[in-house]
């Protein structure tokens, strides 16, 4: 290509700059906590963010960012300092390779890799399998030895634990469990299937406020698989040298929340509704006397604020996409030979599943809108790059002659006959590419890049469908919208010649 | 009639020797040898597949020969030379080659506005070529799919004079247009030929229009050039069977 792009090297420099983080003045340490996607992760990393800002320093929550793996990789690479993690996850499944068993070695191999693990926070969060009393009480389970009798029960258990090393594969090992098609889905949505009677057993926290609210019976490990998961606090040692204070504010946690404490607290936020700030807002209030104000936002500010967050992901994606699309498409009708290649690896970018692109861009680009931003651009790509390419290779070759045979150059050629005749081809490619974004950004909010993903993730956390909806209703709005720009975009961009004669 | 004598002063414009091209396994061209005189119009008659147009292409520098030498005006045509040199060739293709995107009006100032000429001298340009083409002004802001079919080409040929080349190539430029405005603009072409006298070269299958419009008729077969001069010398002396074949088909129409 000879064409250059001087203009645009310099936005993707200044985009990149920003996405490093942004420098300000204030001159408090931060802090940045994270939590998973479970509400007491949520609650206690709300606990640990006020403590921290109790102790001077500007405190931000990196809440709900998916699972294990995000969190620990996040704190490795220092994108969170600290985030409240369970002993037996350590054990088994963070560090297990080399497998550290006691506490000293996961100490050392924390270490080696910078971190750190308080004391116990003082309850225990362990895994269990549980079903309603009623349907245990039918096939007379009170164990998991009994439900190797019962290979017809539906297992339903969370994603995770069907793929941890501490979680499903071994326990059925270790009973003889025979059963077949056990299905992964959300831990939350496994307790509604629960209820409503399409799961039998499920794997549960044993802190969940449903077994007492919906009265489950939890059945006995009476071979002694499960590991104990004793809450610790997770962090940085690098936290002692930034923000000393922080770190002891943090700490001061150790041995203060019991069992039915937490217990409470998940009854608090889940069944009650209250939010994780006030939730625990009212425990540090109770407990340690400190006053945190949780933030007051309203639910307008609060969608005005994903709504941007999502844009934002979008837009930034698509241009970044626009700008390196377009020349591939080119390149690509130019050269069928290694357009077949550059469409083909575009393809199988675009066959990658969402969530498992964002998990691979955490290492490279740590969490936020920067792995979100990269994924997005990857799928935008496919699209573009093939109608741009199609576009091109449908002009019929007596155009193409007649411009070479006018004696127009190559460069006014391609940007004065060529794209404007694909122009069409080229913005449909485009509308797809932003249209799928949309919809795609709300996977964002594992990430920690916000957005319109994020209601919808408390939402389904929380069993709250008013909070799913103001989600999905502003982003099924947007797709609409971006549908109806580049409609209008179409009418600006594609010469009225070409739009009568559409085929 | 229509065919002049050759006078004697007459140069040579485009001159092709030894040309051979070859697309694939078939032999488009057989060592060709050819003079194209200034000032006249040189009729490339022949049924399709008869290598015509790719003699065009290869006048353009559109292909390249893989023997022999093309060379217009004295100057060789290649990769190099060949983007200059089209600029002293206009081009009409079978169905104009106009581009849909593009107004009338775009369309025929297409290069000028490219080679940043003066905006009056365009536009006095304009008016000029609309009045040779017999094309009514308000047809200069419909696009293509606007147009009847006699009309494009009339805007086509109004492009490829935009510039006042010294040469002007068609290739087949009435043979997709229905017999009535066909003939019409038969005729209006030879007006315009004769009223420029600019170096013409027409490929075309059909015989009424290599007559009516060339001062030599150069007849194709497979690639090589059976017999070329006037109506008249064809007719009296084929060097061929194929040509006094290939004639014959007229003869009915006379």
């Amino acid at each position: 290509m000879s064409i250059r792009y001087p203009a645009t090297a310099m936005l993707l420099a200044s985009l990149l700059s920003s996405c490093g983080g942004s420098r300000s003045t204030d001159l408090r340490p931060e802090v940045r906590i994270g939590s998973k996607k479970f509400t007491e992760s949520v609650v206690l990393g709300e606990a640990l963010t006020s403590l921290a800002a109790s102790a001077g320093a500007r405190a931000i929550h990196r809440r709900e960012l998916g699972g294990t793996r995000i969190l620990f990789d996040a704190l490795v690479r220092g994108d969170i300092d600290a985030y409240p993690e369970y002993t037996g996850t350590l054990r088994l499944e963070i560090l297990h390779e080399g497998g550290p068993r006691n506490d000293e070695e996961v100490s050392r191999e924390l270490a080696r890799r910078g971190l750190a693990a308080s004391r116990p926070l003082g309850f225990r969060n362990d895994y269990a399998l549980g079903m309603t009393r009623q349907r245990a009480q039918e096939v007379s389970v009170s164990s998991i030895s009994d439900l190797a009798r019962h290979p017809d029960l539906e297992l339903g258990l969370t994603s995770e634990f069907l793929d941890r090393e501490d979680g499903w594969p071994g326990l059925a090992r270790r009973y003889g469990l025979p059963h077949q098609g056990v299905r992964g889905l959300d831990h939350d949505l496994a307790l509604r299937g629960l209820i409503t009677g399409d799961l039998d057993v499920i794997d549960l926290y044993t802190t969940d406020a449903e077994i007492r609210e919906y009265d489950l019976a939890l059945l006995e490990d009476d071979r002694g698989y499960f590991e104990t998961y004793e809450a610790v606090i997770l962090y940085r040692l690098d936290l002692a040298r930034r923000s000393p204070e922080a770190l002891a504010a943090l700490l001061s946690l150790e041995g203060l929340i019991d069992e039915p404490t937490m217990v409470r607290m998940n009854a608090e936020a889940k069944i009650e509704g209250r939010s994780e700030a006030e939730v625990a807002a009212r425990f540090l209030g109770e407990k340690l006397d400190i006053v945190s104000e949780p933030p007051a936002s309203d639910a307008l500010s609060r969608l005005l604020r994903h709504t941007g967050e999502h844009l934002v992901l979008v837009s930034l994606s698509l241009a970044l996409a626009i700008v390196v699309a377009l020349p591939l498409g080119v390149f690509a009708a130019r050269r069928p030979r290694t357009g077949q290649v550059v469409l083909g690896v575009t393809g199988v970018l675009q066959t990658i599943p969402s969530l498992a692109l964002l998990v691979f861009m955490i290492p490279l680009l740590g969490i936020g809108s920067a792995p979100a931003i990269a994924a997005l651009f990857f799928y935008s790509l496919l699209p573009i790059v093939r109608n741009t390419c199609s576009g091109l290779r449908d002009i019929p070759g007596p155009l193409l002659e007649s411009a070479e045979a006018l004696g127009l150059p190559h460069r006014f050629r391609l940007l004065r006959i060529e794209l404007p005749l694909a122009a069409r081809s080229i913005l449909a490619g485009i509308k797809t590419a932003a249209v799928i974004n949309v919809g795609t950004a709300t996977l964002g909010a594992l990430v920690g890049a916000g957005g319109l993903g994020q209601p919808i993730l408390t939402g389904i956390r929380r069993n709250d469908v008013g909070t799913i909806l103001l989600g999905a209703v502003p982003a099924a709005l947007l797709a609409l919208l971006v549908q109806g720009l580049f409609e209008l975009l179409e009418r600006r961009l594609v010469s009225p010649g070409l739009r009568a004669t559409r085929r | 009639m229509p065919c002049r004598p050759v006078p004697v002063y007459c140069l040579t414009m485009i001159r092709l020797s030894g040309i051979g091209k070859v697309f694939g396994s078939l032999t488009a061209l057989h060592e060709l040898d050819l003079d194209l005189l200034q000032g006249r119009t040189t009729a490339l008659l022949g049924p399709s597949g008869c290598g015509k147009s790719t003699i065009l292409r290869i006048i353009l520098g559109l292909i390249e020969p893989e023997q022999g030498r093309v060379e217009v005006d004295g100057t060789r045509v290649t990769a190099a030379t060949a983007p200059g040199l089209r600029r002293r060739m206009g081009t009409v293709i079978q169905s104009g080659g106009l581009f849909p995107h593009l107004t009338g009006r775009e369309n025929v100032t297409l290069l000028p506005r490219h080679l940043r000429l003066d905006p009056q001298r365009i536009e006095s340009r304009l008016q000029e070529l609309l009045g040779l083409t017999r094309l009514p002004p308000s047809l200069l802001d419909r696009y293509p799919h606007e147009v009847s079919g006699g009309q494009a080409q009339r805007l086509a040929l109004m492009r490829a004079l935009m510039l006042d080349p010294d040469i002007l190539l068609l290739d087949e430029p009435l043979a997709a247009l229905d017999p009535l405005v066909r003939a019409e603009l038969r005729d209006d072409l030879g007006t315009i030929f004769r009223k420029l006298g600019k170096t013409v070269v027409l490929v075309t299958h059909d015989l009424v229009e290599a007559v009516e419009l060339g001062d030599t008729i150069v007849l194709m077969r497979e690639g090589r050039v059976v017999q070329e001069g006037g109506l008249k010398d064809l007719r009296a002396h084929p060097s061929d069977p194929f040509v006094t074949r290939f004639l014959g088909a007229w003869r009915g129409l006379e």
